[in-house]
């Protein structure tokens, strides 16, 4: 019987692979507070734009529901309603299988580890949520084996503050940027804007770009990269204030995990503090996910990917005399 | 320093592209020859020929840091890389043709509604310029030679690059609608764009400082 287009089999030593990586990553973020969560598999297609599925199947009473490509906006679906309640913020972390289709690919299934943080505690000082984000992201990386990663990071907010305060219409380069399109950036903001926007580099150089502006974004934006040059992973950071993600529903920071030798991220994530609004509640949040699978493949030969070599070896053996 | 590997179209437009990355300064592009060598390894970059529509693949999948094609095949499956400068050399056209003998464009897309047959080697840019007008028409993917299409009467209409038209002329075709401007484009892997972009942005900038003086 065929596999489905870009479905996974996965045998011994790769599902050993990866119950080791989720293992590795749930203590990681189970130390720091967050619980379990899991969500349907399969999702209402209507009014769910950004996560409504590679595939759509229709239910015994016509309703169209799609795969899950996405768990953040179930999650905050989940925490909008009646089962959302318990302290803020709610912290919450997940393991789960998504379909979602990616350039050149077509559908792929992806395993998926995240987390999720919803609301804030009554106290918490601005860019609580945003500093927790990247802290537990290096800790999941460095847990998982990566030596050699950068965080990516940048801010829809600050983005938009730029736009504005060049009198640039916001949408036809926020869609530029969503689809790292610098040719046609450059067609819609002055050079001096693109060269910003161009920008990609180290913690201090960003600090002393980013103290010509004075807009309340760019001093939220100041104050949270001046708080993170002192985290001990700021030497993982690369500031890129052009980065815009494919998901719409992010409102400020976003990120994405970055490895040497590997040609895509393997995981991104960042702060949607209107996504609850689509069910009427009005809560900040934020979040991230990594891609197990090109995360294993990243890290291939390190100790939580292969574990006891001498065990795996045997178990790689048994498999290839099934064959 | 690792070096940065370059994954360039051969055909046409390596023709129209040499002369700049020569001036740019690029590393073996002088001793290059597409024809005959698919790799020139160099100390600081590494060349790789390919098919104009194959660039994307490779320097999407992290095999080449950069690389340079058509604005059409972007069109077609640009997605998950970074377009980072336009080559402003030699400038062409995606645009929709049909017969010169047939009814006039706006009666036969009347006529034909949903049913216009479209032959292209673009199915994916074609599609959506139509569904940009609320049509879906029946796209047939071609290879090539697409003008062979609407000749014999396959598709109602061809959508191609069209560069002097002179090729659409010998054949009775005229071009009825302009969908994009079709240069050739810079473009990077998402990962090295950020990782290596030290170097990246220096080859750039030699590309910049070489169209501007040879404008």
């Amino acid at each position: 019987m065929a596999r489905a287009s870009g479905a996974l089999d996965a045998v011994l030593a790769t599902v050993a692979r990866r119950r080791r990586l989720a293992e590795a990553l749930r203590v990681v973020v189970e130390a720091r507070g967050y619980g379990e969560v899991a969500v349907p598999l399969l999702q209402p297609a209507e009014g769910s734009g950004d996560w409504g599925g590679a595939y759509r199947v229709l239910d015994q009473d016509g309703s169209v529901l799609a795969l899950r490509q996405d768990i953040t906006g179930p999650v905050a679906r989940l925490c909008a309603s009646g089962d959302g309640g318990g302290p803020r913020p709610r912290r919450l972390h997940y393991q789960a299988t998504i379909v979602r289709r990616l350039p050149g690919e077509g559908a792929r299934e992806i395993l998926q580890a995240g987390v999720e943080r919803i609301g804030a505690a009554a106290q918490e000082p601005a860019g609580e949520g945003d500093f927790e984000m990247l802290d537990l992201t290096a800790s999941c990386l460095q847990a998982a084996g990566a030596q050699r990663f950068l965080l990516a990071v940048g801010n829809v907010s600050y983005v938009r503050e730029m736009l504005d305060e060049g009198g640039v219409p916001a949408e036809p380069a926020m869609a530029a940027l969503r689809a790292r399109d610098y040719v046609a950036l450059s067609a819609l903001v002055p050079s001096r804007l693109l060269a910003e926007l161009s920008f990609r580099g180290p913690l201090p150089q960003a600090l002393v770009r980013c103290r010509r502006r004075h807009g309340p974004a760019a001093r939220a934006w100041r104050a949270f990269l001046e708080r993170s040059a002192d985290a001990d992973w700021q030497r993982h950071v690369l500031v890129e204030p052009g980065l815009v993600l494919s998901a719409e529903y992010y409102t400020g920071l976003v990120f994405e995990a970055l490895l040497a030798g590997v040609p895509w991220p393997v995981g991104d994530g960042g702060r949607y503090d209107r996504l609850l609004g689509h069910w009427g509640v009005d809560e900040p949040a934020v979040g991230f996910a990594l891609d197990c699978d090109r995360l294993l493949r990243a890290l291939a030969g390190s100790a939580v990917a292969d574990g006891d070599r001498r065990v795996w070896a045997l178990l790689r053996d048994a498999e290839g005399g099934r064959r | 320093m690792e070096r940065v590997t370059l994954v360039l179209p051969r055909g046409r437009p390596w023709e129209t592209l040499e002369p700049i990355l020569r001036r740019a300064g690029v590393p073996g592009v002088a001793a290059a020859d597409p024809d005959r060598q698919l790799v020139v390894e160099g100390e600081r970059v590494r060349l790789l020929f390919t098919r104009p529509a194959d660039v994307v693949t490779y320097v999407r999948e992290g095999v080449a840091d950069l690389g340079v094609t058509g604005k059409d095949v972007l069109l077609e499956d640009g997605s998950g890389i970074v377009e980072l400068l336009e080559l402003p050399v030699g400038r062409w056209r995606l645009s929709v043709a049909v017969p010169e003998a047939g009814s006039p464009w706006p009666e036969l897309l009347a006529q034909r509604g949903e049913s216009l047959r479209v032959a292209t080697s673009y199915p994916r840019a074609a599609a959506s310029h139509f569904a940009a007008r609320g049509l879906t028409p029946h796209v047939v993917h071609l290879r090539g030679a697409v003008e062979l299409a609407a000749v014999v009467g396959l598709a109602d209409c061809v959508v191609d690059v069209v560069d002097t038209g002179r090729t659409l002329a010998a054949h009775g075709l005229v071009e009825v609608e302009r969908i994009a401007e079709v240069s050739l484009r810079l473009v990077a892997n998402t990962v090295s764009h950020r990782l290596r972009h030290a170097e990246l942005d220096a080859l750039a900038r030699g590309l910049r400082r070489a169209l501007r003086t040879s404008a």
